[in-house]
């Protein structure tokens, strides 16, 4: 609250008007270095209690930490309470966006910045620097930080920025970029070629891959007969572990399909 | 002065829950046996609701397609409720099946598995049925209401969208039990139910010892927009414009009525609204459109479910005798059998055709990745 208001000092100084957006703790969170994977949850969805439902069993001072995101906290809270409860609100903050951005609302919000490759790009060469989506490995806060999810080799990589790497993933969940692609279906990147949402310059690699952006692991067939199976290339890759895409802990079944595919092939 | 003169009992089923017995009734201390999530995949998302995200699913092991509902966060009493609900009434006439129950190991999300039904969306489907197609889907919704209501369960949300009907094959299915409430005479119940189309005048005017009766309501909202192509046919812009809009259909007076009869006290907030209406007659709603719908039997229908007094509207078993549903009703039912009959023969033949469709589209994604 107190950097709310020096904040909203500071806009009415600078700009003249009186912007009640430009004041509310969400704008400021939003607007905090390494906050810019949050997308905006609307007011309306925070306000009905229903959407909330459980997160006063996940969070202290759940009350105060709901007023202080809402911005009707009570000048006179403690001021060694109020360190504590900015951890608070924003866990509280991080879970309601979790459920926020797999509402049709929110999904649109983060299609926007999906967009505008908020999220960062595919490190991988072949993927053309293709946007991606934030993701987490759990839907429980204080276990993995936020990874990245790419659509097209539809594997997951690490932030680049540090600030980035150290947001819990459980504030974006396991569902996210797993629902948008199910809600948005367009949205899901060609195989090949240059991505729609690529940044000017990007030219396409030609060559060997440059047909297929993602090519299934090689295949062992024959060596694997002539070689020992502790030997076998199939069975070192068999152990390589895959990400698998789940949404509220379901296998998204196009993917799962593919893969099972892969792995018998491998197997063979 | 007592609010209540004399209770509110349901006219049929009252007892049955107290004659089945806390082990039938009682959802609280519900043990769920909880399956295994990896049976089963997401294809597609086909809805959400307050309480759902709602996605078609597939069960990898029997390659069989289904619905998968995944539950939002709520109290767990509600989701206890209806998995009981639904065990209880496995099998029963056009009730959704149950097929699984299973969560997330990790974020403890619950997830209900209930049979696929190739359902066409009401708006498009509804303007499509001739007057033989309502009678006959009515008479199976009433088999499905009849059969909760003699399980001591009030469904409390019935409305177009949880009606499934594949109409190639004539099946239809109540699905959405997860506001259905277990009937105990002089209960107070939540008036918080239903959609605001569908509320019983009951809910509207706060009165809480409601019973079956609401979904005789809700339906006969649903049988007319049917028939007179008007959806919805109560459209209250509000829960109190609601009780407006059924007034300026039935009457003020009757309305009155009905509050004096049970002793219910208006809410003040109806004072500037409610105003003054004549009953007006079910014939001033037929148009040249909606003509094809009507005979004296399906108004007479009408005019017996669309009743202020939950206690007259007809109960899910004397409706189904009404003869809107031919002289002797059993001559549709005879007809929905041989329907029905030859329904699972075209259904055998259109899954083994699906399965030979899923298997050409692998072969095509996979000839492209060799």
């Amino acid at each position: 609250m107190l950097r709310a208001h020096l904040q909203r000092t500071v806009d009415e100084i600078s700009t003249g008007s009186d912007s009640d957006y430009s004041s509310s703790w969400i704008s400021w969170f939003l607007s905090s270095k390494g906050n810019e994977y949050f997308c905006e949850v609307e007011e309306d969805y925070i306000l009905d209690r229903f959407n909330l439902t459980g997160l006063n069993t996940e969070v202290q001072n759940y009350t105060q930490a709901l007023d202080l995101i809402t911005d009707n906290l009570d000048d006179d809270v403690a001021e060694e309470f109020r360190g504590s409860l900015d951890v608070q609100a924003r866990l509280l903050y991080g879970l309601i966006h979790a459920r926020w951005v797999i509402t049709s609302r929110g999904l649109a919000k983060m299609l926007d910045k999906y967009k505008k490759a908020d999220f960062g790009r595919c490190p991988r060469v072949l993927c053309q620097s293709q946007p991606l989506l934030p993701v987490g490995l759990t839907d429980v806060p204080y276990e993995k930080s936020v990874k990245l999810y790419c659509g097209r080799c539809e594997d997951i990589y690490s932030p680049k920025s540090s600030r980035h790497g150290s947001i819990d993933g459980a504030y974006f969940g396991t569902s996210f970029p797993h629902m948008l692609f199910l809600v948005y279906p367009h949205m899901i990147p060609q195989k090949s070629g240059i991505p729609e949402l690529s940044p000017p310059g990007v030219k396409a690699v030609e060559g060997a891959d440059g047909r297929r952006g993602r090519r299934p692991r090689e295949e062992a067939e024959g060596t694997s007969e002539v070689m020992g199976e502790e030997f076998s290339t199939a069975n070192v890759a068999m152990k390589a572990e895959r990400y698998r895409p789940r949404i509220f802990g379901f296998q998204v079944s196009e993917i799962a399909k593919l893969q099972r595919w892969q792995e018998a092939i491998r197997d063979r | 002065m007592g609010r209540r003169i004399s209770p509110s009992v349901a006219r049929t089923y009252a007892n049955v829950n107290e004659s089945l017995g806390p082990d039938w009734y009682e959802y609280d201390n519900l043990t769920v046996s909880w399956g295994s999530q990896e049976h089963y995949e997401i294809v597609r998302k086909v809805g959400r609701g307050k309480y759902s995200e709602v996605f078609e699913g597939i069960n990898v092991v029997h390659d069989e397609k289904c619905i998968i509902k995944v539950l939002k966060p709520v109290k767990k009493k509600k989701i206890k409720r209806e998995i009981k609900i639904l065990q209880n009434l496995a099998g029963g006439p056009n009730v959704i099946a149950l097929l699984d129950v299973v969560r997330d190991p990790s974020s403890k999300i619950p997830s209900l598995v209930t049979e696929y039904i190739h359902n066409v969306d009401f708006k498009v489907l509804y303007p499509r049925f001739t007057d033989f197609d309502v009678r006959f889907y009515i008479l199976e919704l009433l088999k499905a209401l009849d059969f909760c209501h003699s399980k001591g369960i009030m469904h409390r949300d019935v409305k177009p969208h949880n009606v499934m009907i594949d109409h190639d094959l004539r099946k239809l299915r109540l699905i959405d039990w997860g506001l259905a409430e277990f009937y105990h005479p002089k209960t107070e119940y939540n008036v918080r139910v239903a959609s605001r189309y569908f509320k019983g005048p009951e809910l509207l005017v706060d009165f809480q010892e409601y019973d079956y009766s609401l979904d005789m309501w809700s339906l006969g909202c649903m049988f007319a927009s049917m028939i007179f192509r008007k959806e919805p046919f109560f459209h209250g812009h509000d829960n109190y414009d609601q009780l407006v809009k059924i007034a300026k259909v039935l009457g003020t007076e009757e309305l009155y009525n009905y509050l004096e009869k049970y002793d219910i006290e208006l809410d003040s907030a109806y004072d500037d609204i409610l105003g003054r209406y004549p009953k007006k007659p079910w014939t001033r709603f037929i148009t040249s459109e909606n003509q094809r719908y009507i005979s004296n039997e399906a108004i007479d229908f009408l005019d017996k479910l669309l009743r202020y007094d939950h206690q007259e509207r007809l109960t899910a078993r004397e409706a189904q005798d009404h003869p809107y549903f031919g002289k002797p009703a059993l001559m549709l039912q005879k007809y929905s059998n041989l329907i029905q009959a030859v329904a699972l023969h075209k259904n055998l033949s259109r899954r083994l055709l699906n399965k030979v469709r899923v298997r050409d589209r692998d072969q095509i994604r996979l000839e492209g990745f060799g």
